[in-house]
């Protein structure tokens, strides 16, 4: 039985009428086109496909369209329109953060949560900060390298 | 699997809707109902997000934790006592930690739980709502451990919370995972109170191991409080005589018993050292 849900995504109030037990990754992608979220495990252990729901990191392969309504989406797809987004994923870049690129759309959606509650972490905290995003390319190092550019680089954004 | 995705108004609706569709669980984060190999058998998911049970509350002499409280909140928490927060980061994975719950977590009182050991541990006692025969609705105040002990009597009750005490307790748990990531092949929860006279008392031990469930060893707890166990070797081969183990991907029956016996060990001792916690 179809449902109409109500939510914000990436700052614009939107409305899809659906299945409600359809995940939110296969919404976010298939009916707003937003494909900056990946699909990874799709059993919320890789982090590919994350997002802030309501200011907090989650992964979208878990949640159903029905357990949305209501609440405010950030995607990948939002975020890299904003100073914070271009902040990181430029640090990224300059930093060779990226190999393959899969897992970074949800990378950089945990190094914005990190910042948004610790805008200058420790290597530590940048450790656990990304602890739900799996990458199988970079050994990490490079990625919380540039995380730590990007606090520098953001000082003040967050 | 789940095909209907309800939505409960409050927590009477909550319990209307579970008893109207009998093949239904209630939905909280849906860490453990979307994952891969879920348990979780039922046709309809019923959403608790609009109970409002997602507060942790200083009541004077206890800590009132609403059900829907997510594990990150746990951690942030000023009020929620260490041990509860060391439990809760066993779950190593941010994302994570933003959807599952402690009511979820507990109402599965699965073999792999984060937090029922710690808190059987605890001696909590759990805030709970059920409607009647006749359909009348009503809440009530029980302690863990009977939640535990009859947990098929108690699936068509709603949590609302839990309750935990301020008195001076040791509590303590320990995980053992292959990773962060994996389910664990052994939890482990200690908890007892020693008075000024080093008399040990209230000592309860649980153990959930994959493959066995959430095991309660009471005769460990009496031989404890009775001074019968006094050394941490004492302590790790009751321990390890007392539970059930079943060879598996998390590890041998053997190793379970070892690890899970080392685990309470570990705890006995600290409490055996410290004290209060």
């Amino acid at each position: 039985m179809e449902t109409k849900i109500d939510f914000t995504l990436n700052g614009q109030q939107v409305s899809v009428t659906t299945d409600p037990l359809r995940r939110l990754l296969d919404v976010i992608r298939e009916d707003f086109g937003l494909t900056g979220t990946k699909e990874g495990c799709g059993e919320g252990e890789c982090g590919a496909c994350s997002v802030l729901k309501d200011g907090k990191i989650i992964t979208t392969c878990m949640v159903p369209i029905g357990a949305v309504g209501g609440s405010d989406i950030v995607t990948i797809d939002g975020l890299k329109e904003t100073e914070q987004g271009k902040t990181i994923i430029e640090a990224f870049a300059d930093g060779g953060a990226v190999q393959c690129g899969f897992c970074i759309p949800g990378m950089v959606m945990a190094a914005e949560d990190l910042l948004r509650s610790n805008p200058h972490p420790s290597e530590d905290e940048i450790r656990k900060g990304i602890s739900g995003n799996i990458c199988r390319c970079t050994g990490y190092d490079l990625i919380v390298e540039s995380i730590a550019l990007a606090s520098e680089r953001g000082d003040g954004l967050w | 699997m789940i095909q209907e995705f309800l939505i409960a108004n409050d927590s009477e609706d909550a319990l209307k809707l579970r008893r109207n569709n009998p093949k239904s669980v209630f939905y909280a984060g849906g860490t453990e109902i979307n994952r891969l190999n879920s348990t979780v058998m039922a046709k309809t998911a019923i959403s608790l997000s609009k109970l409002h049970l997602n507060n942790i509350t200083d009541e004077g002499n206890s800590i009132r934790i609403g059900s829907m409280v997510t594990f990150q909140q746990l951690v942030e928490s000023p009020l929620v006592p260490q041990y509860l927060k060391d439990a809760a980061l066993y779950c190593g994975s941010f994302p994570r930690r933003n959807m599952a719950t402690l009511g979820g977590n507990l109402a599965l009182c699965g073999d792999h739980s984060y937090l029922a050991p710690v808190l059987l541990a605890s001696r909590a006692r759990l805030l709970t709502a059920n409607l009647t025969e006749g359909g009348a609705y009503s809440e009530d105040n029980i302690p863990i451990r009977e939640y535990h002990a009859y947990h098929s009597q108690f699936s068509g009750t709603l949590l609302l919370g839990v309750s935990l005490s301020k008195d001076q307790r040791f509590v303590g748990s320990s995980r053992f995972a292959n990773t962060l990531e994996s389910q664990a092949g052994v939890t482990v929860g200690f908890g007892a109170t020693k008075n000024n006279e080093g008399v040990i008392d209230h000592v309860r031990v649980y153990v959930a191991v994959k493959g066995s469930g959430v095991q309660r060893l009471s005769d460990v707890e009496n031989a404890i409080e009775n001074g019968e166990l006094t050394s941490r070797q004492d302590v790790q081969l009751a321990v390890g005589h007392a539970i059930e183990a079943k060879d598996d991907f998390t590890g041998s029956s053997s190793y379970k018993r070892y690890i899970a016996s080392e685990g309470i060990a570990q705890l006995f001792a600290e409490f055996v050292a410290g004290g209060a916690k």
